[in-house]
Parts: C-alpha cells; sequence; structure tokens
C-alpha cells in the first residue's frame, strides 16, 4: 500500500510536468503537439550523450536536455507552427503539422542515438525504508526535483508579467494584442517553455526507466490522456490528470501485468469521457 | 503627399480590405489633441474597420495614417500601444478567466514605470464595483462591469488616444449614462484624446465636438456634432426623426 502511494506520487510528479507542457502550448497555439512525447525523449538521450557519452556531470546534461528541447520548441513555434497557423485557416493543419514534426523528431533521434535503449545510473544511490514500502534516493531526488519545478512554473505563469501575457493570450489574442503584447514572441516563448517542461521530464526520468528512441508516442498518449482527464488547456486540470494518471498506472502495476494497466485506464477513460466529455475542469468544446 | 501631418491625429485618403470586400476607401479623418471626436455611422460602415486600422489589428490598403508627427500605419499593433494609443474592442473582451485584477494589470503591460501599482489604486477609487470584485474571474462580472472593466483597463496603459469601439452596446439605459459621463470625465481629467464610435448616435453627439458620418466605407458628411444634431439628413438616418 505504501508503496503504491509512493510509485504514484513519483509518477504523478514526472507526468505533472509533461501535463503543464501540453497544457502550455495547448493553451497558447490551441494545438495539441502531438511531438511532445519525442521533446521528452529527446531531453533524455540529450542527458544520455551527455553523461554517459561525453562524460561530464548528470547536472550538466540536464540542463543541456533543457535548453535545447526549449530551443527546439521554439524554433518549431517560429519556423513550422507561427507560419502554417498564419496561412491556413483550418486547424486541421496544425494538427497535421505536429504529427510530421513528431516523426521529423522520432527520425532525427534514431538516426543520432540509434534505436537501444539507453540509461544512466541513478544520480544518487541508496535506498530508504518507509514503513513496508522502498524509496530509493534517486526516486526521491527526481520527485522533489519535478515538485519544484512544477511550482516555479506555476508561479512564474501566476505572478509574472510575461506569465500573465500568456494566460491572455489563451484567453484571447486579439485583446492581448491590444494589451501592448507582442503576441508572437509571447507564443514562442510559451512553445519554448512547453517543450522544456518535456525535455526536462524525458532528462529526469531518464536516470529512472531509461529512454529509447521510440518513447515518444508513448508519451504523447499519456499527456494526452492526462488533459483528457483534467480539461484540455487549464493548468489545474492538467495537474489533476497528472495525479490520476500517476495514481492509476502505481495501482495498476501492484495489482494487474503491465499491458493489462493500460488496457483498464483506457477503459475508464471513454466510460469517464462520456459522461464529462470536457474533463474534470474543463469548458465544454465548441 | 506630405512627409509629415500638422495635425495631432490625421488618417490621410485610407483604405482597408477584408480578402476581396473593401470596408474602408478614401477615408480622411483628422483631429487635435484632447477632444472627443465621434464616429457613427450604419452596421457594416466600416467604423470597427477604422478603429482597428488605427490600432494596428488591420494592415491598410492605401494611404497613410499619422499621429503625434509619426507615421503610425508601419508600426506593429503591439507598438502602438506603447506609443499610447489604446483601444477597447466592439464586444468589450475582457480576459474571462482571469480575475479583474489581472485583467487590469494587463492593461498596464507596456509601462515600466513604478506608478503602476499607485494607478491600480486609483482605478479601483474610481470603480468601486470593481474593487468589490477584484478577485473575481472578470468573465462573471455584468455587462456593464464588463464595460467599466475594459475601460479602467485601456486606462492602465496611461493612454493618449483612446478608441472606444460601442461602449454602450447593449447596456442598459442607466448605464449608457454612466459610461457617457465617464467618457467626458476621461477626456476632461486627463487631456485624453478619445475616437469614440457608437451606434447610440445621439449620445455620441452629445457628449463629442466633432463627428464623422461613415456610410458604407465612405465618410458620408462631418462636422461639430452640434450641428450635425440639427442636421436633417443626420436626424432621419441615424437619431430616429
Ligand atoms: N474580419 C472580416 N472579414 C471580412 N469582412 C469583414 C470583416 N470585418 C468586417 N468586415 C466587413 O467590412 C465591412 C465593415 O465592417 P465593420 O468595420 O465591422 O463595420 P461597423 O463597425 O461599422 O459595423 C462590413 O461589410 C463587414 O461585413
Ligand atoms: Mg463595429
Amino acid at each position: 500500500m505504501e508503496q503504491v502511494i509512493i510509485n504514484g506520487a513519483i509518477l504523478s510528479a514526472n507526468y505533472a510536468l509533461i501535463a503543464l507542457g501540453i497544457t502550455l502550448i495547448f493553451g497558447i497555439m490551441n494545438v495539441l503537439n502531438f511531438a511532445h512525447g519525442q521533446l521528452f525523449m529527446i531531453g533524455g538521450l540529450v542527458v544520455y550523450w551527455i553523461s554517459a557519452v561525453v562524460g561530464l556531470p548528470y547536472g550538466v546534461g540536464v540542463a543541456a536536455a533543457t535548453l535545447s528541447v526549449g530551443l527546439i520548441g521554439m524554433a518549431m513555434e517560429r519556423g513550422l507552427f507561427a507560419r502554417v497557423m498564419a496561412e491556413a485557416g483550418r486547424e486541421e493543419n496544425a494538427m497535421l503539422l505536429a504529427v510530421g514534426t513528431a516523426f521529423l523528431l522520432e527520425n532525427a533521434a534514431l538516426y543520432l542515438f540509434g534505436e537501444k535503449q539507453r540509461g544512466i545510473p541513478p544520480m544518487v544511490q541508496g535506498v530508504y525504508r518507509l514503513g513496508a514500502a522502498f524509496l530509493p534516493a534517486n526516486r526521491l531526488v527526481v520527485f522533489l526535483i519535478s515538485v519544484a519545478l512544477v511550482i516555479a512554473v506555476l508561479v512564474f505563469v501566476h505572478f509574472t508579467r510575461t506569465g500573465r501575457a500568456m494566460r491572455a493570450l489563451a484567453q484571447d489574442r486579439t485583446a492581448t494584442t491590444l494589451m501592448g503584447v507582442d503576441a508572437g514572441r509571447i507564443s514562442m516563448l510559451g512553445f519554448g517553455l512547453g517543450a522544456a517542461l518535456a525535455g526536462i521530464a524525458g532528462a529526469l526520468l531518464i536516470s529512472v526507466t531509461g529512454v529509447n528512441a521510440g518513447v515518444g508516442a508513448a508519451i504523447s498518449t499519456k499527456a494526452f490522456i492526462m488533459i483528457m482527464i483534467g480539461g484540455a488547456g487549464v493548468i489545474g486540470g492538467a495537474l489533476l490528470g497528472a495525479l490520476a494518471l500517476g495514481f492509476a498506472e502505481a495501482v495498476g502495476y501492484a495489482l494487474f501485468p503491465g499491458s493489462v494497466t493500460y488496457l483498464i485506464i483506457f477503459v475508464a477513460l471513454i466510460v469517464f469521457l462520456l459522461v464529462r466529455p470536457q474533463g474534470i475542469m474543463g469548458r465544454p468544446w465548441g | 503627399m506630405a512627409a509629415t501631418s500638422s495635425r495631432y491625429f490625421e488618417a490621410r485618403r485610407i483604405g482597408v480590405s477584408y480578402d476581396r470586400v473593401t470596408a474602408l476607401s478614401e477615408v480622411s479623418i483628422a483631429f487635435d489633441a484632447g477632444g472627443i471626436v465621434a464616429l457613427i455611422g450604419a452596421n457594416g460602415a466600416g467604423k470597427s474597420t477604422f478603429l482597428r486600422a488605427t490600432s494596428g489589428l488591420v494592415a491598410l490598403a492605401g494611404g497613410e495614417i499619422w499621429f503625434d508627427g509619426q507615421r503610425l500605419d508601419r508600426i506593429p499593433a503591439a507598438a502602438r500601444v506603447a506609443m499610447g494609443i489604446a483601444m477597447v474592442p466592439e464586444g468589450r473582451r475582457v480576459f474571462p478567466l482571469m480575475s479583474v485584477r489581472d485583467n487590469l494589470l494587463m492593461g498596464a503591460h507596456v509601462r515600466r514605470d513604478r506608478g503602476v501599482a499607485r494607478d491600480l489604486d486609483v482605478m479601483l477609487d474610481r470603480f468601486p464595483r470593481l474593487r468589490e470584485r477584484l478577485r473575481q474571474a472578470a468573465g462573471t462580472l455584468s455587462g456593464g462591469e464588463q464595460e467599466m472593466l475594459v475601460i479602467a483597463r485601456a486606462l492602465m496603459s496611461r493612454p493618449r488616444l483612446l478608441l472606444l469601439d460601442e461602449p454602450s452596446l447593449g447596456l442598459a439605459p442607466i448605464v449608457v449614462r454612466d459610461i457617457a459621463r465617464l467618457i467626458v470625465e476621461i477626456r476632461r481629467d486627463a487631456g485624453t484624446s478619445i475616437v469614440l464610435v457608437e451606434q447610440n448616435s445621439r449620445m455620441a453627439l452629445r457628449i463629442s465636438q466633432y463627428a464623422y458620418v461613415l456610410e458604407t466605407g465612405r465618410i458620408g458628411l462631418e462636422g461639430a456634432s452640434q450641428d450635425l444634431l440639427n442636421e436633417e439628413r443626420v436626424r432621419e438616418l441615424y437619431l430616429g426623426g
């Protein structure tokens, strides 16, 4: 029981980074970032490259992963999404673009890193005992960093000038422009921040589960599940979705063999969406 | 054409098109600082388009816009706010999920001075209803309160030129009177120049000094607001006889 709570909390914290990132991008661009899992994957592989291949400290790897994936996100917004959305009247175009970007990133990663599962040794050794449960020190560190980052992002979005402009942009692009906000710049920063969060999630999780070039689609699927549970574009919803998925997974893995867990999660999700299609905190779509 | 303008604001023969629809053509509007200029006309005449062209939300197909000695029409919309131009768009457009306070702070986005907190306080003294609802989501306010909020939000940038697009739309007569009084006070207290677009032509002509009548994308008539109030044609078409 304690083990399930510990595992659920750790998963939830990491998933929260992923869900927050995709929510920021969805809110600002109004596009579901199908490439989100690939950004996560690149974050993990950059850490692998920096610390296992180049031999620099893990912290340097995490910083490099955050920065490079953030820059990839900004480049995606500037070079692809901003252009396509300025030209195309239809949202499907942006969606297809996101899918195409996912393939592009995945193939680039396959070319650069190969298809092997990559992992790095834990950054800290040791295991704590909490009652009947085990808590490896490395997972505790990953958990604490994730929670700290989630709090930092919430503070940024709610209490800074740029964060406020991001929230405004998600609600009304024209009105935000009329406030003197450079909407293009804020979109780029928002996309970059959302991407960086995916990158950092991958950079943290590679020391726990490892990462391979093909993991993106599964991570994107998890991200979609979380925002469907919580409600798309709502930050509080993203966090709720992360908690729900993290604990559902922890409970499922404790009770069933691996593949059954996601079968049950999908069935539960479909039933849930039939009852409440807008998610827990979302407004009805349309 | 002159490479400058001697007027505080001058739109010189401007045209605007949406795809293939021409919304404005050869429109010239000019005024000096510190007055209220009314822009009236039927639905679809191009009033909002004129404001959008001035704030930079739509590009010109032709002509020039000058403001305080500077060529305006090539400057991006966001940068025009920093130059002192604030627009309150049609339909209010509060940020519905943000608090009243955050809406007001968005209005001060372009400001880097230390007076923002004080201005916020002054604004809330002026609009006690907004102070009572400071932490409430703006989407939950009544129509009249939302109109107060978007005007206050625009004032938070300390504009020199305020563009108001149909502030009375959909409001009860008593609230319309409050809004009209507010517009007059803004001009009186801060010397702000105001362009007031209205369907409520009578109110607009009463509180403005000068007025333009737009008719399907062109200026049909212009003159002192007093005179237009008595003009046969205006009375018939825009003041209900
Ligand atoms: N976004 C748009 N796309 C296409 N046509 C538009 C758009 N906005 C306005 N128009 C057209 O431009 C003309 C002027 O509209 P507008 O400036 O909104 O008029 P008003 O504010 O006086 O009611 C109308 O014919 C209107 O249909
Ligand atoms: Mg209009």
